[in-house]
């Protein structure tokens, strides 16, 4: 894991976990309230063949936050998974205001390796309590959406579903965040549906299929996702998560 | 020395439940080596006193900026510069606004700050509080008798129907409760202490040394809706609202936020505590003081 300039590194609880963000001592002059945003993408060797059209659709949900209303209330993490990065995660960003993400330089996906499903929920649910609980000690207004987008199950990970389900319930008790919402989403991944579903229900998550991956359908899902960002940034202040995040893609 | 400020309003339950707009109003500045904070109340039963509250505090922080460019070093004169400017505006601006007289019914309570001194001034009531380095805090709060506080704009004409009024009240209408609090938050008995109607109009000062403002670490000011925050009694409510997690930006906003949500979300006494929070509107603003090395 590499950390940017100016971003401080932090530790989820106890576990070797870690993650980055912008210090909070930076935010004052930039808002009172944030929703931390954390795209988590799966770069398997099953995604080879759409790695550059999946990479599209992160950089235009990223894009299309800019627009939103809400944008200076957004703090996003990008994230990839794989048993082939180090500690299977990469982060390409930690938590950082948008103005301070440059999506040309995103990396391209070389996809390769098995899934770390439930190390990238654990990563993007934990990094969104463990800031948003540091955000709201120093009285600044905290919720948090996660997203896990892949075309598989978990088959290579340290952390287990109910690590992923305690960090969700956290959340969701408003012990660290007034609230938090986690979407895992399928694309190109119709045959691991059930699975996929299952872990989600297990985990407190929700979980919405994006089909196959055709370049409409990935269109479709930045929109969904950016939609999804606006709805829950909206949602702060009235402490309960959005009630509008789209039932489908 | 480096001044930060900041400042706060927010809609009492009962305006806000009546679908009436927040009467309060709080402004803040701060330039090379000096800062001004104020807040003010509109009277409730006036007229139009959101846009009221809102000129006096306007007038006032002219009056402290042009006083600051006048006579920067003299802190003496301020109070009387500053109310001078302020009876200079609200007599012009109400006439060019179109406004009645009674709509520019509304408090001020301000704080100056200079690489000087400093001070703190009431006009009508509220409330004060200086807290010190050590963790220590001075607190006050003036009140009128009967609800029926002084207000800057009768000295435009009316100044001697409200000296008479307030006279019927008794000798010294007007009533400061002091309270020192250690930097445990404990504290003893009050300090009280009572002004003639007279005294009152022209303002009460409470004047900080240079000596003594190396010692502190903010100032704050509110208008009366500090003492009446639903089962939190006024001593609280100011500790809470100025238990700073840190001084930038928004700093004042996010502490009233938080505490506020926390007071409405907080139920300790069923009985005597409903969860409104603030019965009636609230202001606040602050002058943050920090050593700079120079």
């Amino acid at each position: 894991m590499r950390f940017d300039q100016g971003m401080e590194e932090n530790k989820i609880g106890k576990t070797a976990f870690k993650f980055s963000a912008i210090g909070i001592d930076k935010l004052a002059d930039i808002a009172d309230e944030f929703t931390l945003v954390t795209i988590a993408v799966d770069i398997t060797g099953s995604v080879d063949g759409f790695e550059g059209e999946l990479k599209k659709m992160l950089t235009t949900a990223i894009e299309s936050c800019r627009k939103n209303p809400r944008s200076s209330n957004l703090l996003v993490r990008v994230i990839l998974f794989s048993s082939s990065l180090r500690g299977g995660i990469q982060e390409i960003h930690g938590f950082k205001p948008l103005s301070d993400i440059d999506t040309n330089s995103y990396p391209d996906f070389h996809p390769s390796g098995l899934t770390p499903l439930y190390d990238a929920a654990f990563s993007a649910v934990g990094a969104t309590n463990e800031y948003g609980k540091n955000l709201m000690t120093q009285d600044y207004n905290a919720n948090g959406i996660v997203f896990i987008i892949t075309d598989g199950i978990n088959n290579d990970s340290t952390a287990t579903v109910e690590m992923v389900k305690t960090e969700i319930s956290r959340g969701v008790k408003k012990e660290t965040i007034e609230s938090i919402i986690g979407i895992v989403i399928g694309i190109n991944a119709q045959m691991y549906e059930a699975k996929l579903k299952e872990f989600a229900d297990e985990s407190g998550m929700r979980y919405r299929d994006a089909k196959d991956a055709t370049p409409q359908n990935l269109a479709k899902l930045a929109d969904f996702v950016s939609q999804s960002i606006s709805s829950q940034s909206q949602s702060l202040g009235t402490g309960g998560p959005s009630q509008n995040i789209a039932a489908r893609i | 020395m480096k001044l930060t400020v900041d400042h706060y309003f927010h809609i009492g339950h009962m305006h806000y439940t009546s679908g009436k707009p927040c009467q309060d109003h709080a402004l803040s500045l701060s330039g090379t080596g000096f800062a001004g904070v104020v807040v003010s109340d509109g009277c409730s039963s006036g007229g139009n006193t959101d846009i009221g509250s809102r000129i006096i505090s306007c007038a006032t922080v002219q009056g402290i900026i042009d006083h600051r460019n006048a006579s920067p070093n003299s802190l003496q004169t301020a109070t009387q510069s500053i109310v001078t400017r302020q009876k200079q505006i609200l007599s012009s601006a109400r006439p060019l606004l179109g406004l009645a007289e009674n709509d520019l019914l509304a408090t001020c309570v301000y704080a100056y700050a200079s690489e000087i001194g400093a001070l703190i001034s009431i006009q009508g009531d509220g409330a004060y509080a200086i807290k010190h380095k050590s963790g220590s805090m001075i607190i006050g709060k003036f009140e009128w008798l009967d609800n029926m506080p002084f207000y800057p704009a009768y000295r435009e004409r009316n100044l001697e129907i409200f000296i008479d009024a307030q006279k019927k009240n008794g000798e010294k209408p007007y009533t400061n409760e002091t309270f020192y609090l250690d930097s445990q938050g404990h504290y003893l008995s009050p300090i009280i202490n009572s002004y003639t109607a007279e005294e009152g109009v022209n303002g009460i000062q409470i004047p900080i040394s240079v000596d003594e403002l190396k010692n502190i670490e903010l100032i704050a000011v509110f208008t009366d809706g500090v003492v009446q925050v639903d089962g939190v009694t006024w001593i609280d409510a100011i500790k809470e609202f100025l238990a700073f997690k840190n001084f930038g930006g928004g700093f004042c906003r996010r502490r009233m936020k938080r505490a506020i949500k926390d007071f409405q979300s907080i139920i300790k006494d069923p009985q005597n505590n409903t969860g409104k929070g603030p019965q009636d509107d609230i202001a606040c603003a602050v002058i943050h003081i920090e050593d700079d090395g120079g």
